[in-house]
């Protein structure tokens, strides 16, 4: 758990750019630019804060708040640390983005208790002033009037009944007092709002130099909030309540920096209409009045009666935590905006991660999909996996084309190895077979799925599932290899993964009962027939090898292609511009997507042409021409390739394989028909071009044709003898039948 | 316009359309390949050698002013081509009326074309270095540049068609004849329009007038496959004009297939005021566009050509022949 978190950490330390550097002066930079949220959002935040002060926290929609703790540590002659709580996941907050940073302090991580310590040290001696600082991007749930225990605090609820040293539950004053006050009712829920209530109306607030002990607090009638907390804790324990003190920050977009606090968590059994059910958390705050519901103003740094920052003595130190409301839109921009970075600031819009981080997962699934996942349904998720302690990291990278998609799915795996290698499941929830190719191209990787169980969904030809199911435990020797080959979605997906793989139950009956199409794979598997064992030992050499899949699948298939070239122009009639060029064209088509690669093709044709035509007066020979034309077209691509990483448009950045060649050569062969026959005629070969790189596209990209001639590379001898039977077509071709039928017509 | 009834239905017309009209494809496969022997046609896209061997036949072509094939010859000549005034330049293996410069006037400074633009020396050596880099050629390879003298268009075609604005047009009508075997089996006239720029190249927005083999009158227009009863430009009804010296022009092809024996064969020949009938080149593979002018289908023709044995026919006999299939086989839909 921490280790991944560390690695999360060491990956988001690399976008720091997002944020102005934490200097080391002593003014406090401002948490944001100023820009960074609209008026509205303020608006929102100061009604949030007056709920808030006035009154309870009204369980409502899920808040997204951004919080940065910094630390600054000031100079010292010998070696320091400070240590911090740092909030975690749990069924009430949802950790969805953190950046932690010190440099040149080091940093390191520690599981304590149910919490998780930050720890900075300097190994040697400090020259000036260091901050350290913690940025969150968080999501407290606030939709309900409690939440429910782990599995642990359900095991350990007498640790929360037990009297302590700062929690004197048998203290004579405590004792009197939580008597009166819990007699007159039954309800275990509302005695502990009795507490409540008791504390927030009798005991005043003080600053830190009040009382911070129970009977202290109950003596003097002020204390300090974690005074109030120790007292309230010890009325509930008193009352054989189980209840514990909670440290945190107040997320107040007010009031800045914001308060470290203390508040108490007591477990009571659900109330009407089920009195005698599972014990659930709810929450009690005297001093922001919050009775009995989950506030969505707090968030939880640590649960038991610790001081939230310890530091080396004679340490000049300082603290301060701001925090700022985030839409959900905002949330979600920034959770974006912070992976982008991590991906080159590519794709900000798309490629998106979303993880419940867990202290001590019981189990950590990997789902990796090239659909987008709304934002309702991870959170769903994310939820349902923090209820059940399970660790969930969502690897989303959706594109048109199937090949950049199984590319990026590949690079996002690599990015989150540590995650992938701790998982001990991982989903590949696909639209088709490109879930399998983002699996094979990391076939030098062979021990990378091991004793893990594989899910793999995605619209496919249960011959062509079969044969790459194969190939994947072949290389990979997982646990087991779940296949189903039908497009699943998400929701669907989910219910499957967690029943089989959460629930245990067999994935044999979770198909059935859902009526799924299946397939299993394990060691056990028969092997193939003579010829595709042969096959699949050669792919998966290849695969070892380095070659990925894909690359071969391009090989065998631009035969198929160029038959559709020869049906193009020998059986329908139509001219393009160069015999082969929309089959070079086509399998760009196929890296940058359809509509991607029309708008490069329609841009670089219209700037070439155009610049063309002004290169024109300067009457260079036709080398050079080309020549410069390669140039062109080169800067264009530049150009292209920059303004797609700008805009984060990542099909765009894959122009670098746009084939330069022949474009220049289409643009001189459209600049050549534009002289011969105006530009209407030009446009309409273009036109025609375009159309039958299209048409080659769309016939590629269905039912999963790339992998039928993987799997069967035989059907390209098929296409082969296709190529001969039309190339022996003799018939009228079909713009010609038109063209004399349609003239026939006009002969009186 | 005939009634209703009169058509036949969609799929008969498809039908017949199918039987009796020719595709590139079988154009290719059928024709071009067995009948053109590459060499030969070598020779026809060649013009340079085409006019050696049709002069070698004694057939009239243009007269050839110069032939440059290498930067040396072009830098020797040019100064003195700057006074040619009345000539062609064109690329020796051109295509599809690429390269082709029409001269009217010259006073050794300056070339005036005949759209009335100035061409300087710069721009004249411009363009013949690019036809010697092969720009306009079929292949791409290094081509030769051909000076000609200047085709002067005969009046008669002229004010049949284009009446009082022939000069507007400008340009240089030709008639094509596509001979199988050396028999003429159809024809058309080329006439250019003012979206032609002169160029009488159908894909260039010229008309194409079928011709009647056997009377040499003009039956329909076509322009960018459609049917056009007038010229766009002068509003001359395109079909009835008889064509003068047909008969000549009929063995003129013939003998051009004699002296450059391919089996599929176009002829490009023009009126000239002065000369009377010169060829202007030779195609190896003319396009199909004849059909949608005459409405007539070749498959139909060529199907009929079979039944004959042309080997022994003398010129006379092939342009007999041709007219009498042409007469038989006048339309591709009843």
């Amino acid at each position: 758990m921490t280790r991944w978190r560390l690695g999360c950490a060491v990956l988001l330390c690399s976008m720091a750019l997002a944020f102005a550097a934490p200097g080391g002066d002593d003014t406090p930079e401002p948490t944001l630019p100023a820009d960074r949220g609209p008026p509205a959002a303020d608006g929102v935040a100061v009604a949030g804060a007056a709920d808030t002060a006035a009154a309870p926290a009204v369980p409502g929609a899920p808040r997204y708040w951004r919080v940065r703790m910094q630390m600054t540590l000031g100079a010292a002659d010998r070696p320091k640390q400070a240590r911090m709580y740092l909030p975690t996941s749990s069924a009430r907050q949802t950790i969805f983005e953190r950046t932690v940073w010190g440099e040149p302090l080091g940093y390191r991580e520690t599981a304590s208790g149910e919490n998780l310590l930050g720890q900075w040290y300097a190994e040697k001696p400090l020259v000036g002033a260091q901050t350290v600082t913690a940025d969150y991007t968080v999501r407290i749930a606030g939709n309900g009037q409690s939440f429910p225990l782990s599995v642990t605090e359900r095991a350990n609820l007498d640790e929360y009944r037990a009297a302590s040293a700062t929690i004197p539950a048998e203290s004579p004053a405590v004792q009197r007092h939580s008597v009166e006050l819990v007699r007159p009712l039954r309800d275990p829920r509302a005695q502990a709002i009795a507490c409540a209530q008791f504390v927030a109306t009798a005991i005043a607030a003080a600053d830190d130099a009040g009382p911070a002990t129970a009977d202290a607090a109950l003596q003097a009638r002020r204390a300090t909030p974690l005074g109030m907390a120790r007292l309230l804790a010890a009325l509930l324990r008193a009352a054989h309540i189980p209840a514990r003190v909670v440290g945190g920050v107040v997320l107040d977009a007010v009031a800045q920096p914001a308060q470290y606090t203390y508040w108490v968590e007591a477990a009571v059994p659900g109330s009407f209409p089920d009195p005698d059910g599972v014990r659930t958390w709810i929450e009690l705050d005297p001093v922001r009045r919050v009775f009995g519901s989950v506030s969505n103003a707090h968030l939880v740094l640590f649960r038991g009666d610790h001081p939230l920052i310890r530091h080396s003595a004679n340490l000049d130190f300082s603290y301060a935590v701001k925090v700022q409301r985030l839409t959900p839109d905002e949330a979600i921009a920034e959770l974006t905006d912070n992976h982008a970075s991590q991906f080159a600031r590519v794709n900000a819009d798309v490629a998106r991660s979303n993880a419940a981080a867990v202290t001590n997962p019981v189990a950590t699934i990997l789902w990796v999909t090239d659909q987008v996942l709304p934002a309702t349904l991870t959170d769903k998720f994310v939820a349902a996996a923090s209820a059940q302690r399970v660790k969930v990291l969502f690897l989303t990278a959706p594109y048109g084309s199937r090949l950049f998609r199984a590319e990026h799915m590949t690079e996002l795996m690599q990015r989150y190895d540590r995650t992938l290698r701790q998982a001990d499941a991982v989903v590949l929830h696909t639209r088709d077979d490109a879930g399998f190719y983002a699996l094979l191209a990391q076939g030098g990787r062979s021990g990378l799925l091991k004793h893990k169980i594989v899910y793999v969904t995605g619209a496919l030809w249960s011959h062509v599932g079969d044969f790459l199911g194969r190939s994947v435990m072949t290389l990979f020797r997982p646990r087991a290899l779940v296949v189903i080959p039908a497009a699943l979605d998400a929701n669907a997906m989910w219910d499957v993964v967690t029943t089989n793989f959460l629930d245990g139950v067999p994935i044999d009956d979770v198909a059935r009962s859902w009526k799924l199409p299946l397939m299993q794979f394990s060691e056990a598997t028969v092997p193939l027939g003579r010829w595709r064992q042969f096959l699949l030992d050669t792919w998966i050499v290849a695969a070892r090898e380095g070659v990925t899949p894909q690359s071969l699948m391009l090989v065998l298939i631009i035969p198929l292609i160029a038959l559709l070239v020869v049906i193009y122009r020998g059986v329908f009639g139509f001219q393009s511009f160069g015999t082969f060029a929309p089959v070079i064209l086509c399998v760009a088509f196929l890296r940058t997507g359809v509509w991607w690669g029309v708008a490069l093709f329609a841009t670089i044709l219209g700037v070439g042409a155009l610049l063309r035509s002004v290169v024109n007066h300067w009457r260079l020979f036709m080398a050079a021409r080309m020549a410069l034309l390669l140039g062109i077209i080169g800067l264009l691509m530049l150009v292209v390739g920059v303004v797609g990483i700008w805009l984060g448009l990542g099909p765009l950045v894959n122009i670098s394989v746009f084939p330069m060649v022949i474009m220049a050569g289409v643009i001189e062969q459209f600049t050549r028909a534009q002289v011969e026959s105006g530009w209407a005629a030009a446009v309409r070969m273009a036109a025609a071009t375009l159309g039958l790189c299209i048409a080659c596209y769309c016939v590629l990209d269905w039912l999963s044709l790339q992998s039928v001639v993987l799997v069967y590379p035989e059907v390209v001898l098929g296409g082969i003898a296709c190529t001969i039977l039309l190339g022996r077509w003799r018939g009228l071709r079909l713009v010609e039948l038109i063209r004399f039928y349609r003239l026939g017509r006009h002969h009186a | 316009m005939p009634s209703a009834d009169t058509y036949p239905s969609l799929w008969a017309s498809l039908c017949r359309v199918w039987r009796t009209a020719l595709g590139v494809n079988r154009r290719n496969a059928e024709y071009l390949l067995p009948l053109n022997d590459p060499t030969r046609m070598a020779i026809v896209d060649n013009k340079v050698v085409a006019k050696a061997a049709l002069f070698a036949a004694d057939i009239a072509v243009a007269e050839t002013l110069a032939v440059w094939s290498d930067r040396t010859a072009l830098l020797a000549q040019l100064d003195e081509a700057m006074r040619w005034n009345d000539c062609v330049i064109k690329p020796g293996r051109g295509a599809g009326g690429g390269g082709i410069v029409v001269v009217n006037d010259a006073d050794g400074v300056a070339l005036t074309l005949i759209d009335g633009t100035r061409w300087s020396r710069d721009q004249v050596r411009d363009l013949c270095l690019d036809i010697l880099d092969g720009v306009f050629a079929l292949d791409e390879q290094p081509d030769v540049v051909l000076f000609e003298r200047r085709i002067h268009a005969d009046d008669v075609v002229y004010s049949m068609l284009t009446a009082a604005d022939a000069a507007a047009v400008g340009g240089l009508p030709d008639i094509r004849i596509v001979l199988v075997h050396g028999v003429p089996l159809l024809a058309m006239l080329r006439v250019p329009t003012r979206k032609s720029h002169g160029r009488a190249n159908l894909h260039a927005g010229g008309v194409g007038i079928g011709i009647d083999l056997a009377t040499g009158r003009t039956t329909h227009g076509l322009y960018r496959n459609y049917h056009l009863p007038r010229h766009p430009d002068t509003h001359q009804p395109l079909a009835g004009h008889q064509l003068p010296h047909w008969a000549a022009l009929l063995q003129l092809a013939v003998r051009c297939y004699d002296a450059v024996p391919l089996g599929y064969l176009g002829v490009d020949i023009v009126l000239d005021r002065a000369r009377g009938p010169l060829v202007l080149e030779l195609n190896a593979r003319p396009g199909l566009q004849v059909q949608l002018a005459n409405h007539v289908g070749l498959r139909a023709l060529l199907d009929a050509l079979t039944l004959h044995d042309v080997a022994h026919f003398s010129g006379a006999e092939r342009i007999a022949l041709g007219q009498q299939l042409y007469a038989t086989h006048r339309e591709w839909r009843p």
